[in-house]
C-alpha cells in the first residue's frame, strides 16, 4: 500500500522549491486561491513590460516561504533575554509551531481578496470603506477557507489568520481601533513590515524578475537571516530589527523599492491604463462597483474583464467601445506633463496649477491626471549593533537616512492634442516658475508594444 | 493641498522644538491629538486607537507633503529617530493660510506640556485622554484599569500617574514648566 505523501514540493524561480504540507496544499487547492491564478499581479503592467504577466498566485506561494524562513531565523534561536521574557510562553515547541502555521497560512492567503487587475482602482470601485485586504478577511472567516483551517488538527483558528495577514496600519484605517497583542504585532510585521516583510520581499524580487527590470535585486538570504526580535528602546515594545550586519542588505531593498516604484509601478503609461481601466470598469459594472460580498468577489477575475472588454473593443457599436479601446487597442491618453521634485519644492501647487490649465484649455474630457506622494520609504528601523544596543536605522545608514521620496504628477491628453497640449503647457510652466527652461526628470522607459 | 492642515503641523513643530522636545513624528502626533482632545481648537484631523496609542494616518500623510516641498525638514538624531523642524518653505505655508489667535496660544499650552516628556510618557498620557475623552470615561480608577488594559505593559499605577498629569491639560489649566 502505498504511503500518503505529507510533504508537497512545487517549483519557484526564485527561491528553488517550495514546499507545504497536507494543510497548505488543500488551501492552495481550493476555490478562493485557485482564483489567484487568474488575477494579475501588476494589473495592466504587461502593455509596458510585456514579461510582466505573473499572477498573485505564484507571489503568495513566495510569500509563504518568505515567511516561513523569517519566523524560523527570529524564533529558533533563542532572543536576548529581555526579550524572551516576554514572549516565552508562544516560544514553547507546541505553541511555536502553532504560530509557525499561522504565518505561513496567512502568508498564503494575504492576497485572496484582489479584485480583478490587483490593485488597480480599488478605492473606486468597491463600496466605501472596504478594500482588499477587509475582503480577504472575510473570504478567511467565511469561505471554505474557514472550514479547512478548522477542519486541521490543532485547529487553526481563522481569527488569528486575519490578525496575522491584516496589515494592522490599514486595518486600523477601516476599523478604526487595533490593538493586537505584542506578540501578534510581531507576526504581523513578519509579514506586513514595511522593511523586512515578507510580502514586500516577495514582490519586489518576483516583480522585478518578471518585468525584466534588474531594479528590485538585492539579497534576501543575508536580508533574512540579520532579523532579530529586539526591545524598541523609545517604545519599550518588541519588535522586529535587524543585526547590523544586515545593514547592507536592507539599504539595497530600499533602493530597490525606490528603483520600482519610479520606474515600474508608476511608470506613466501603466498609470494611465489603470485610469482608463477603471473608466471602463465603472461603465460595465452594475452600480458602477464591484460587490463586497464575498462569495461574489470570487466569481470575478481577469478574465471577465478581458473578454467584455476584448468584445466592447472590436465591436464600435457597443456603447463602452472607446473606453475599452483605449486598453485594447492602446488608443491611451498621452502624457504631457511630469512633476519635476525642484518645482514642487519652490512651488507645491505646481501640479493643481497645470492641472486646471490643461483642464481650461483643452476640456475635462480631454484630460486625465494622476498623483501619487511625495511619499518616503518608512525607513525608521531597529538596528542591533554590535555592542547589543539597539538604535536607529537612520542613524547607522546615511543611505537609508537619504532614500528620495516617491513622487509623481503626471497629465494625460487624448492622443490627437498631445502635440499641442505638450506645447501650451510647456510655455504655462515656464510662465509660472518664470524662467525659460524647464529640465525633464531623467527616465528610463520601456517603449511599450 | 490643504495648507491650514500645514499650518497646524508647522506650529506644533515650532512649539515643541521651542519646549526642549526632540520633536519627532510621535511627540507631533500625540501633541495634535491633545490639543484636539483638550476641545479648544479644530484640528482637521482623524484619530484611531492604534498600536501607541491615538494616532492619525492623515497626519502622517501630510508630513510627507511638507517634507516634499521643505515645509518642513527632518534629520537623523544621535541614536534614536528623526527630528523635525521647520523648513525653507515655512514662509509660503504662513502665507496660505491662518491660525486664529485662540488656536495659537492652545498650540502653545499643549506644546509647553508635551515639550519636556518622552514618547513612552507621551502614549500612556494620551491614551489617558483618548479614553477621558473619547471612550466618556472619567472615574479615575476606570480610566487606569482601562488604560492598563488597553495596554498590559502599562501597570495600574503608571495608567494612574498618566491620567493625573493629564488632567491639568484637559480642564484648561495651565501646565507647570
Amino acid at each position: 500500500m502505498p504511503v500518503a505523501k505529507i510533504r508537497h514540493e512545487v517549483r519557484c524561480g526564485l527561491y528553488g522549491f517550495i514546499e507545504f504540507d497536507n494543510l497548505e496544499k488543500r488551501l492552495i487547492d481550493s476555490a478562493p486561491f485557485q482564483r489567484l491564478r487568474c488575477i494579475h499581479q501588476l494589473a495592466l503592467c504587461y502593455q509596458i513590460y510585456p514579461g510582466a504577466t505573473h499572477k498573485r498566485f505564484e507571489h503568495s506561494l513566495g510569500v509563504m516561504e518568505v515567511a516561513g524562513r523569517i519566523f524560523n531565523t527570529v524564533f529558533n534561536q533563542r532572543p536576548d533575554d529581555k526579550v524572551y521574557e516576554r514572549i516565552a510562553e508562544e516560544l514553547q515547541p507546541e505553541r511555536k509551531s502553532y504560530w509557525l502555521r499561522v504565518v505561513r497560512v496567512a502568508a498564503l492567503l494575504h492576497d485572496i481578496g484582489h479584485l480583478p487587475f490587483s490593485h488597480a482602482a480599488e478605492e473606486a470601485l468597491l463600496p466605501e470603506g472596504w478594500n482588499h485586504e477587509r475582503l480577504t478577511a472575510d473570504i478567511i472567516r467565511k469561505s471554505e477557507i474557514a472550514d479547512i483551517l478548522r477542519s486541521e488538527r490543532p485547529q487553526i483558528d481563522p481569527e488569528d489568520v486575519v490578525d496575522v495577514a491584516w496589515d494592522i496600519r490599514k486595518r486600523a484605517k477601516v476599523e478604526g481601533e487595533v490593538l493586537p497583542s505584542t506578540w501578534k504585532t510581531l507576526l504581523n510585521e513578519i509579514l506586513t513590515g514595511n522593511t523586512f516583510g515578507a510580502d514586500r520581499i516577495d514582490y519586489l524580487l518576483r516583480d522585478s524578475w518578471h518585468a525584466g527590470v534588474p531594479y528590485g535585486r538585492f539579497d534576501p538570504e543575508r536580508l533574512i537571516g540579520s532579523l532579530r526580535a529586539v526591545i524598541d528602546p523609545s517604545k519599550d515594545e518588541i519588535a522586529l530589527g535587524l543585526d547590523i550586519g544586515g545593514i547592507h542588505a536592507a539599504e539595497a531593498l530600499l533602493l530597490a523599492r525606490y528603483f520600482m516604484y519610479t520606474q515600474v509601478y508608476l511608470h506613466d503609461v501603466r498609470r494611465v491604463y489603470d485610469l482608463h481601466l477603471q473608466d471602463f470598469l465603472q461603465a460595465w459594472l452594475p452600480g458602477r462597483k464591484f460587490s463586497a460580498e464575498w462569495s461574489q468577489h470570487l466569481e470575478m477575475t481577469d478574465h471577465e474583464v478581458l473578454s467584455a472588454l476584448r468584445k466592447a473593443a472590436a465591436d464600435p457599436a457597443n456603447e463602452l467601445h472607446m473606453l475599452a479601446a483605449r486598453v485594447a487597442n492602446r488608443q491611451h491618453f498621452r502624457t504631457v506633463y511630469e512633476l519635476v521634485r525642484t518645482h514642487f519644492k519652490t512651488h507645491p501647487t505646481i501640479f493643481e496649477d497645470i492641472r486646471e490649465f490643461a483642464i481650461r484649455e483643452f476640456g475635462a474630457d480631454n484630460v486625465r491626471s494622476d498623483a501619487y506622494g511625495p511619499k518616503w520609504e518608512i525607513n525608521d528601523f531597529l538596528v542591533l549593533t554590535e555592542d547589543g544596543s539597539v538604535v536607529s536605522s537612520v542613524s547607522e545608514s546615511s543611505v537609508v537616512a537619504n532614500v528620495p521620496p516617491i513622487h509623481i504628477g503626471l497629465i494625460f491628453v487624448v492622443p490627437e492634442l498631445k502635440a499641442e497640449a505638450a506645447k501650451k503647457i510647456k510655455a504655462h510652466l515656464d510662465e509660472l516658475l518664470n524662467m525659460k527652461t524647464t529640465r525633464k526628470p531623467k527616465k528610463e522607459k520601456s517603449s511599450g508594444v | 493641498m490643504e495648507f491650514k492642515k500645514h499650518l497646524m503641523i508647522l506650529e506644533v513643530i515650532e512649539r515643541l522644538n521651542k519646549y526642549g522636545s526632540w520633536t519627532g513624528k510621535t511627540h507631533v502626533q500625540k501633541a495634535l491629538f491633545l490639543l484636539s482632545a483638550t476641545g479648544k481648537a479644530v484640528v482637521p484631523f482623524q484619530f484611531v486607537l492604534y498600536k501607541h496609542g491615538p494616532y492619525s494616518f492623515d497626519i502622517e500623510d501630510e508630513m510627507e507633503q511638507m517634507k516634499g516641498y521643505a515645509g518642513i525638514v527632518s534629520a537623523p538624531m544621535s541614536g534614536y529617530g528623526v527630528t523635525l523642524d521647520t523648513g525653507s518653505s515655512a514662509p509660503f505655508i504662513r502665507k496660505e493660510a491662518r491660525l486664529t489667535d485662540g488656536e495659537k496660544a492652545e498650540i502653545e499650552r499643549v506644546c509647553k506640556f508635551v515639550g519636556s516628556k518622552k514618547v513612552t510618557e507621551l502614549e500612556r498620557i494620551a491614551t489617558a485622554a483618548w479614553i477621558r475623552t473619547r471612550e466618556n470615561i472619567t472615574d479615575a480608577v476606570k480610566v487606569a484599569a482601562r488604560l492598563h488594559a488597553l495596554k498590559p505593559h502599562v501597570s495600574t499605577s503608571e495608567a494612574a500617574e498618566a491620567d493625573c498629569a493629564v488632567l491639568p491639560l484637559l480642564n484648561g489649566k495651565k501646565s507647570p514648566v
